[in-house]
């Protein structure tokens, strides 16, 4: 807590008062939460890398070309990747891009040039807050229409299992 | 060609010698329709989100009302769930649900806002601030099973210590009255406050970062101390955007699925306990869809009306509690 005015000689008794000193008690507090703040805030960031270690450790030994190459594997045999998943979940991920795309930027395009403070941009951005909340429901439709489960249906049948109807 | 442009307006109405710039040429036919087109096609996309989270709504309630009609408010106020007596409740759920979601609410409410003031009020220099939002930014984009998978291999081990200890020292308190045994309350909630600490962080640092200098100014200038400034200028001032941050993480608990799955326990029980099991609606709709049955599946569709219900109150709350606070500091930016 050394201070700037501190070094100067302190000829005059006035300038003692420009002092910081954690003997006085609003200056403790403010260190005080200062170094409580910063250290909850590693705090926070420990989970990232907990994770990640976590991950690195577990996995690591088997990270190889093949596991993104070969099929995932049948119970009990050797080796085997996870090639399905990994171009699964690209396809997946495209799909689902190319669909919430035009609603997601349309919609904040027209929240931000048309809506203003209407009726119908106060209710679109509520349901907007209201879809980040909604658990995954895709399970009740891929149970309940059949069109949604199509390609789930394609790839059960392809594995040679009677799908549930 | 403005000065000309200019003069001729004054002289009279001859325009054609400024209409000859590209710049100055009254918009085309089809520039006026492709304008209108374009608001149309935005208020309609608009009014598609509305929509969607319509469709979403009525499918469920679609498919919950035959269940809704047999088991009535019975529903919610037992808490057996098996699939061969067609018995249904889901009061641990909903009880699961909230409690979890509020200590979740209250450790990942409080380091996110810890998190936000740090990034945004000058503690660290400018690159570390960078770093450290990123950092805080990737826990946002570690997918929901990841975390489930930590929560059991690292998290529980972990907090089991401690849990034991509480138990032993303190199990007369009803927080701390049984042992941890494994996934519970508090790992799931754990997981859980990590989950929305990134949300949180982001909007009510934007809130922060959006509070006027000069009325910070002001107050250092007064002689107040860094903390001072915070407590009595920075967060009231930005109390509009921090209680949003909180609302939307909230509802974001609300509906996690798969970590909580993972975690919580799955037991159809609920105590005031942090460390027994228990169990949420969207980890119930979670693990019982796979194998669910016609009738079970109309009460898990309302299970899943009740949980909408939850967010949708949670979400029209916030919104409704920001505006009366955001109003009375209209005019301060």
């Amino acid at each position: 807590m050394a201070n700037a005015v501190s070094n100067l000689p302190a000829s005059s008794a006035d300038k003692t008062s420009f002092r910081r000193s954690l003997g006085e008690p609003r200056t403790l507090v403010n260190t005080g939460l200062t170094v409580l703040a910063v250290g909850l805030s590693l705090l926070a960031m420990f989970p990232l890398f907990s994770v990640l270690y976590m991950l690195l450790v577990k996995g690591a030994a088997l990270l190889s070309p093949s596991l993104f190459t070969e099929l995932t594997p049948g119970a009990g045999m050797e080796g085997g990747g996870i090639g399905n998943a990994v171009v699964g979940t690209l396809v997946v991920v495209l799909v689902a891009t190319a669909m919430a795309l035009p609603l997601g930027f349309m919609g904040a395009v027209y929240l931000a040039e048309y809506g203003g403070d209407t009726k119908l941009a106060t209710v679109v951005r509520f349901c907007g807050k209201v879809l980040t909340g909604l658990p995954p429901f895709w399970r009740v439709y891929s149970r309940t229409r059949w069109w949604w489960s199509l390609p789930a249906r394609s790839a059960r049948s392809r594995a040679g299992r009677r799908w549930p109807s | 060609m403005a000065d000309i442009g200019l003069k001729q307006a004054a002289a009279g109405p001859d325009l054609t010698e400024a209409f000859r710039s590209p710049v100055s040429r009254p918009p085309s036919a089809w520039q006026k329709n492709f304008d209108v087109a374009f608001k149309y096609v935005a208020h309609a996309f608009g009014a598609g989100v509305v929509l969607l989270l319509g469709g979403v709504v009525f499918e469920v309630m679609r498919h919950a009302k035959t269940a809704m009609a047999d088991y009535g408010l019975r529903f919610l106020t037992t808490s057996t769930w098996d699939a061969n007596r067609a018995e249904f409740g889901i009061l641990a759920e909903i009880v699961g649900t909230l409690y979890t979601s509020i200590l979740a609410l209250g450790i990942g409410g409080f380091l996110g806002i810890t998190v936000a003031l740090v990034l945004s009020q000058g503690f660290v220099p400018r690159r570390m601030e960078l770093v450290m939002k990123n950092v805080i930014e990737l826990l946002a984009a570690i997918p929901s099973v990841v975390y489930g998978l930590w929560g059991i291999f690292v998290l529980v081990p972990a907090v089991r210590g401690p849990a034991g200890w509480l138990n032993e020292h303190f199990g007369s308190i009803p927080f701390f009255s049984t042992r941890l045994s494994g996934p519970g309350i508090l790992p799931a909630a754990l997981v859980l406050s990590i989950m929305i600490l990134p949300t949180v962080t982001a909007i009510s640092r934007e809130a922060m970062a959006a509070v006027p200098k000069r009325l910070a100014a002001a107050a250092y200038g007064l002689g107040a101390t860094r903390w001072e400034v915070i407590f009595k200028v920075t967060l009231p001032t930005a109390v509009g955007g921090i209680f949003g941050a909180l609302v939307l993480g909230f509802g974001r608990a609300l509906g996690e699925t798969m970590a909580l799955a993972m975690l919580v326990g799955n037991a159809n029980v609920f105590g005031l306990s942090l460390f027994s099991p228990g169990n949420t609606l969207a980890a119930l709709l979670a693990n019982h869809f796979p194998e669910a049955g016609q009738v079970e599946v109309g009460a898990l569709m309302y299970a899943a009306v009740v949980l909408m219900l939850i967010t949708l109150t949670v979400n029209a709350l916030g919104s409704f509690l920001m505006l009366r606070t955001t109003r009375e500091l209209k005019g301060l930016g």
